[in-house]
């Protein structure tokens, strides 16, 4: 009995990728389904339509590249079972599949001359899939020179896009962690010193596709 | 009842009746709305629609046994009768399960192989969520007996590729 490759893509696209790591070992021809690009396409949209079970949803993360007690690991961003994972000290981010356990270590941000001494610190990151370009993409502004780079898993390299801006004089902080919904990643803006209260402006969106910021209005706003 | 019924005045299209000749010659009487449900039948009988009798139409099924064509046949009929009632989706996942539940591996892959023939797609769906639970604990060699799959990987390809993600090979069931 031979079952045709298309029924053989369906039942394999119902698995968790933990039998998938281990059936690449069945056949050439499953090993290369199994790492297609169409394959993983297939597997990441049933199993985001599918997420009834949260049974796998927590467990320890075993990562492979930092090893000191001293530094708890933060998420800063995630998406479609992608997770990126900074280095703090070192200025480093990588991405990681905790499913496969395959990592990246993403390159080092060339800055211009003119902030070259100043190595900036304070920054908010976001992670995201550009589905217009079939890539991944991590946004990083850089606070305190409001500049804003771009990298793309598909050319393994950041690019400076036009820098964060705004109006108000006011002193502006990013919070939310750049959630990525539509396209975009999205950021709760903050101004902190104009009232003891916090006032949540607006939230702050990085279009994705376009490589731009856009404002998405509120329609609850509270003084 | 939609269907022009000609020369019978009683009968109903639901009640006709057709015949389906099976891979190993035996010849199965089924009525004609479940005989539309397999695309190779549906097919034949598109291009024999001039025939007045349907009694006297045989639709080859070269590719089908006996065995699995007179599994399958109830479990359409019923499915039918059962999609055709509004609401019934819980009805029809608890008669699936009690279809697919027994089956042993040989015959759900039989059944799968004769689903996809057949272009039943909501039998091919159940049978393959059913087969992916039932390989997800499974080894290596289970899968590829299981699938009819031959291992093409010299003994040091496979254990390289073994040795890159070993916490994918612990605890597997028993074969």
């Amino acid at each position: 009995m031979s079952i045709p490759l298309d029924v053989i893509t369906e039942i394999l696209s119902l698995l968790p990728v933990n039998s998938l790591m281990r059936f690449g070992c069945v056949s050439k021809q499953i090993c290369a389904l199994i790492d297609s690009p169409e394959f993983i396409k297939l597997h990441i949209r049933f199993f985001s339509a599918n997420m009834d079970s949260l049974d796998i949803a927590v467990q320890l993360l075993d990562h492979p590249l930092d090893s000191c007690p001293k530094n708890p690991i933060k998420v800063i961003g995630s998406c479609n079972g992608l997770l990126a994972l900074p280095r703090y000290w070192r200025n480093k981010v990588y991405l990681l599949n905790p499913s496969t356990k395959k990592h990246q270590l993403l390159p080092n941000i060339v800055f211009d001359s003119e902030s070259h001494y100043n190595i900036p610190v304070i920054s908010q990151f976001g992670f995201g899939y550009d589905a217009s370009t079939d890539d991944y993409k991590m946004v990083r502004i850089v606070m305190s020179t409001k500049q804003v780079f771009v990298y793309s898993l598909e050319t393994n390299s950041w690019k400076r896009v036009q820098d964060f801006s705004h109006h108000s004089s006011s002193t502006i902080r990013l919070r939310g962690g750049g959630a990525f919904a539509g396209g975009a990643l999205n950021w709760v803006e903050v101004k902190s010193d104009c009232c003891p209260l916090l006032i949540i402006a607006l939230i702050t969106a990085f279009d994705l596709k376009h490589e731009n910021f856009f404002a998405v209005p509120l329609l609850l706003r509270k003084n | 009842m939609a269907s022009s019924s000609s020369s019978s005045s009683c009968s109903s299209s639901s009640e006709k009746k057709i015949t389906l000749k099976s891979s190993d010659g035996e010849a199965l009487n089924v009525e004609k709305n479940v005989a539309l449900e397999f695309e190779p039948a549906k097919g034949f009988l598109e291009d024999n629609s001039e025939e007045a009798d349907d009694e006297a139409i045989v639709v080859p099924l070269p590719n089908v046994s006996a065995a699995v064509l007179s599994e399958l046949i109830p479990y359409v009929k019923q499915r039918l009768e059962l999609s055709a009632k509004p609401v019934q989706k819980k009805l029809i996942k608890a008669f699936d399960d009690q279809f697919t539940r027994h089956l042993s591996d040989d015959k759900l892959g039989e059944l799968m192989l004769a689903a996809n023939y057949l272009g039943v797609n909501y039998l091919l769906d159940v049978l393959c969520d059913v087969t992916a639970d039932r390989i997800k604990n499974k080894s290596v060699e289970y899968v590829r007996e299981f699938l009819g799959i031959q291992n093409d990987f010299t003994p040091e390809e496979e254990a390289e590729l073994r040795a890159q993600c070993p916490w994918a090979f612990e605890g597997v069931d028993q074969d």
